[in-house]
Parts: structure tokens; sequence; C-alpha cells
């Protein structure tokens, strides 16, 4: 029944853009969390590219929140930048007020912009 | 089959209680990988009853939230009953879990304003539907949903 989960790690202008493609729940966020874990923290940029994913509930959401809090460790705090364009995704974001953790961007060039 | 009892609950559900057309049973293993079908049940009867791609999608989060809540922390073989319920209304979904053995939560308190994995659930709950509801016994876990046409 799981529709599986696949993230990629790419580099887009030099950087780092995570690449999330399937549903993220209870059964498969432990992957992304796996695959957030391998980017250094150094409270850098990073992309989290979130528009080829169809569904995300609150432990998808709890992952890209830790993940967050431990590439903020370094010092700086990491700037997550979230591509979203399917609406009930961007809706889940905004009811849970990550809109305001995290900037949102309709298309990855307009992330890589910032 | 019984509807269950809420004050939310609005009475025409009471009528189509036992109504074979417009009631839905589904009992899987309490398996998050599994639970995509309780979604995809939920979203199709949501289509027939005339909800929009928004609301349709609203109520695939939300059964997914209230099976989380509800088995959240339960050995795996452990089962999650579904229970789907509509009229010209809107629908009903019940979820009950009865925990097998129980084990410890996820990790909580990731969020930041300190929430809960139950409170996050929740949280969105509140938004996407018109009411619900859960009970976290140790015997039994249940969990209901209502959204209107």
């Amino acid at each position: 029944m799981d529709a599986g989960l696949q993230v990629h790690l790419e580099k887009f202008e030099q950087v780092p853009v995570v690449r999330v493609v399937g549903e993220v729940d209870l059964a498969t966020a432990p992957e992304l969390q796996a695959r957030l874990a391998e980017l250094p923290a150094d409270g850098g940029t990073v992309i989290i590219d979130l528009s080829e994913v169809t569904f995300l509930d609150s432990t998808g959401l709890s992952v890209l929140v830790a993940g967050w809090k431990r590439l903020s460790e370094g010092g700086d705090k990491a700037s997550f930048r979230l591509v979203v364009n399917r609406p009930a995704i961007h809706r889940v974001l905004e009811v849970t007020g990550l809109t305001h953790v995290f900037d949102v961007f309709a298309t990855l060039e307009e992330a890589i912009k910032g | 089959m019984t509807l269950p009892n809420h004050s939310d609950e609005p009475t025409q559900w009471g009528s189509i209680t036992n109504s074979p057309e417009r009631s839905m049973a589904l009992t899987i293993p309490a398996r998050p990988e599994l639970w995509g079908l309780a979604r995809m049940a939920v979203a199709s009867i949501a289509s027939r009853l005339g909800f929009d791609f928004e609301e349709i999608e609203d109520l695939r989060l939300a059964v997914d939230e209230l099976s989380m809540a509800c088995a959240s922390g339960i050995g795996p073989d452990s089962v999650l009953h579904l229970n789907c319920h509509w009229s010209e209304a809107g629908l009903f979904v019940e979820c009950m879990v009865i925990p097998v053995v129980a084990v410890a939560n996820g990790e909580d308190g990731q969020f930041p304003a300190g929430l809960s994995q139950k409170e996050l659930s929740e949280s969105i709950l509140a938004v996407l539907v018109d009411a619900y509801g859960i009970s976290l016994g140790e015997g039994s876990r249940r969990g209901w949903l209502r959204k209107d046409a």
C-alpha cells in the first residue's frame, strides 16, 4: 500500500537541494529524516523541493522542523526554503504556522533566487 | 454497527446508522504503511458525495491524522477499524484501535511551539473538519471526525 518516497540530494548553483517525491507520512518520514541527516550542520541555505510531494502529514512536518533545527545547531540559523506548488501541501504548512518559519516558493528557480 | 454518540453528532446521522448503502467499514492492521488505504477509501466516498478537490484533500489529511492520533505508540499486531457513515448532511468517520501491546511513542516536542505529535495532529484536525474527537484509553482508542456537506 505504501506509495513510496524518493529523496534526492542534489545541488543547484551550489545550493543543496533536497528533492522529495511521493507521499510523506508516518511510514515514509524516516527516509526523509535520514536523508536530511546527511546534510552538514553549517547553518547554510537548503532548498527542500516538495513540488512532487502528493501528501504531507504532521510527521513529515515534524521531520522538516527537526532537520531545520539540526542544521541550525552550528550557530547561524539554517534557512530552509520550501518549494511548494500543491495547494494541499501549502495549506498544511499554513495551518501549522510553518509558513512563518520557512520561506515558501512556488518554483525551484524562485527558491534559488531567494 | 452503531454510530458513535457525541454531542456534536448531528441528529440525522442516527437515521443512517444501519444503512449499508451509506456506510463503509474497513479493518486493517494498524501499520502506517497501510493507512493509505484509509485515506483512499475516505477520499473515494467524499468524491462521490460531491466534496470538491480541496475538501477531499483536507479529508485525506484529516483521516491520516486521526489514524495517527489513535494508533500512535501501539504494538505492530494491533488492528485499526475505520467506519464511515454519510448522508446529505456530510461524512462521519470513526477510527477505533484496540492496542495489542503499547510501545513507546515517537519523538515529541519537535515543533517550534513544543507541541507533541498528538497536539499537532489535533491542531490540524481542528482546521480541516467541522468537528472531531479523540479518546485514548488503555483498552481502546477512538477518534472521530465530521465533515459537513
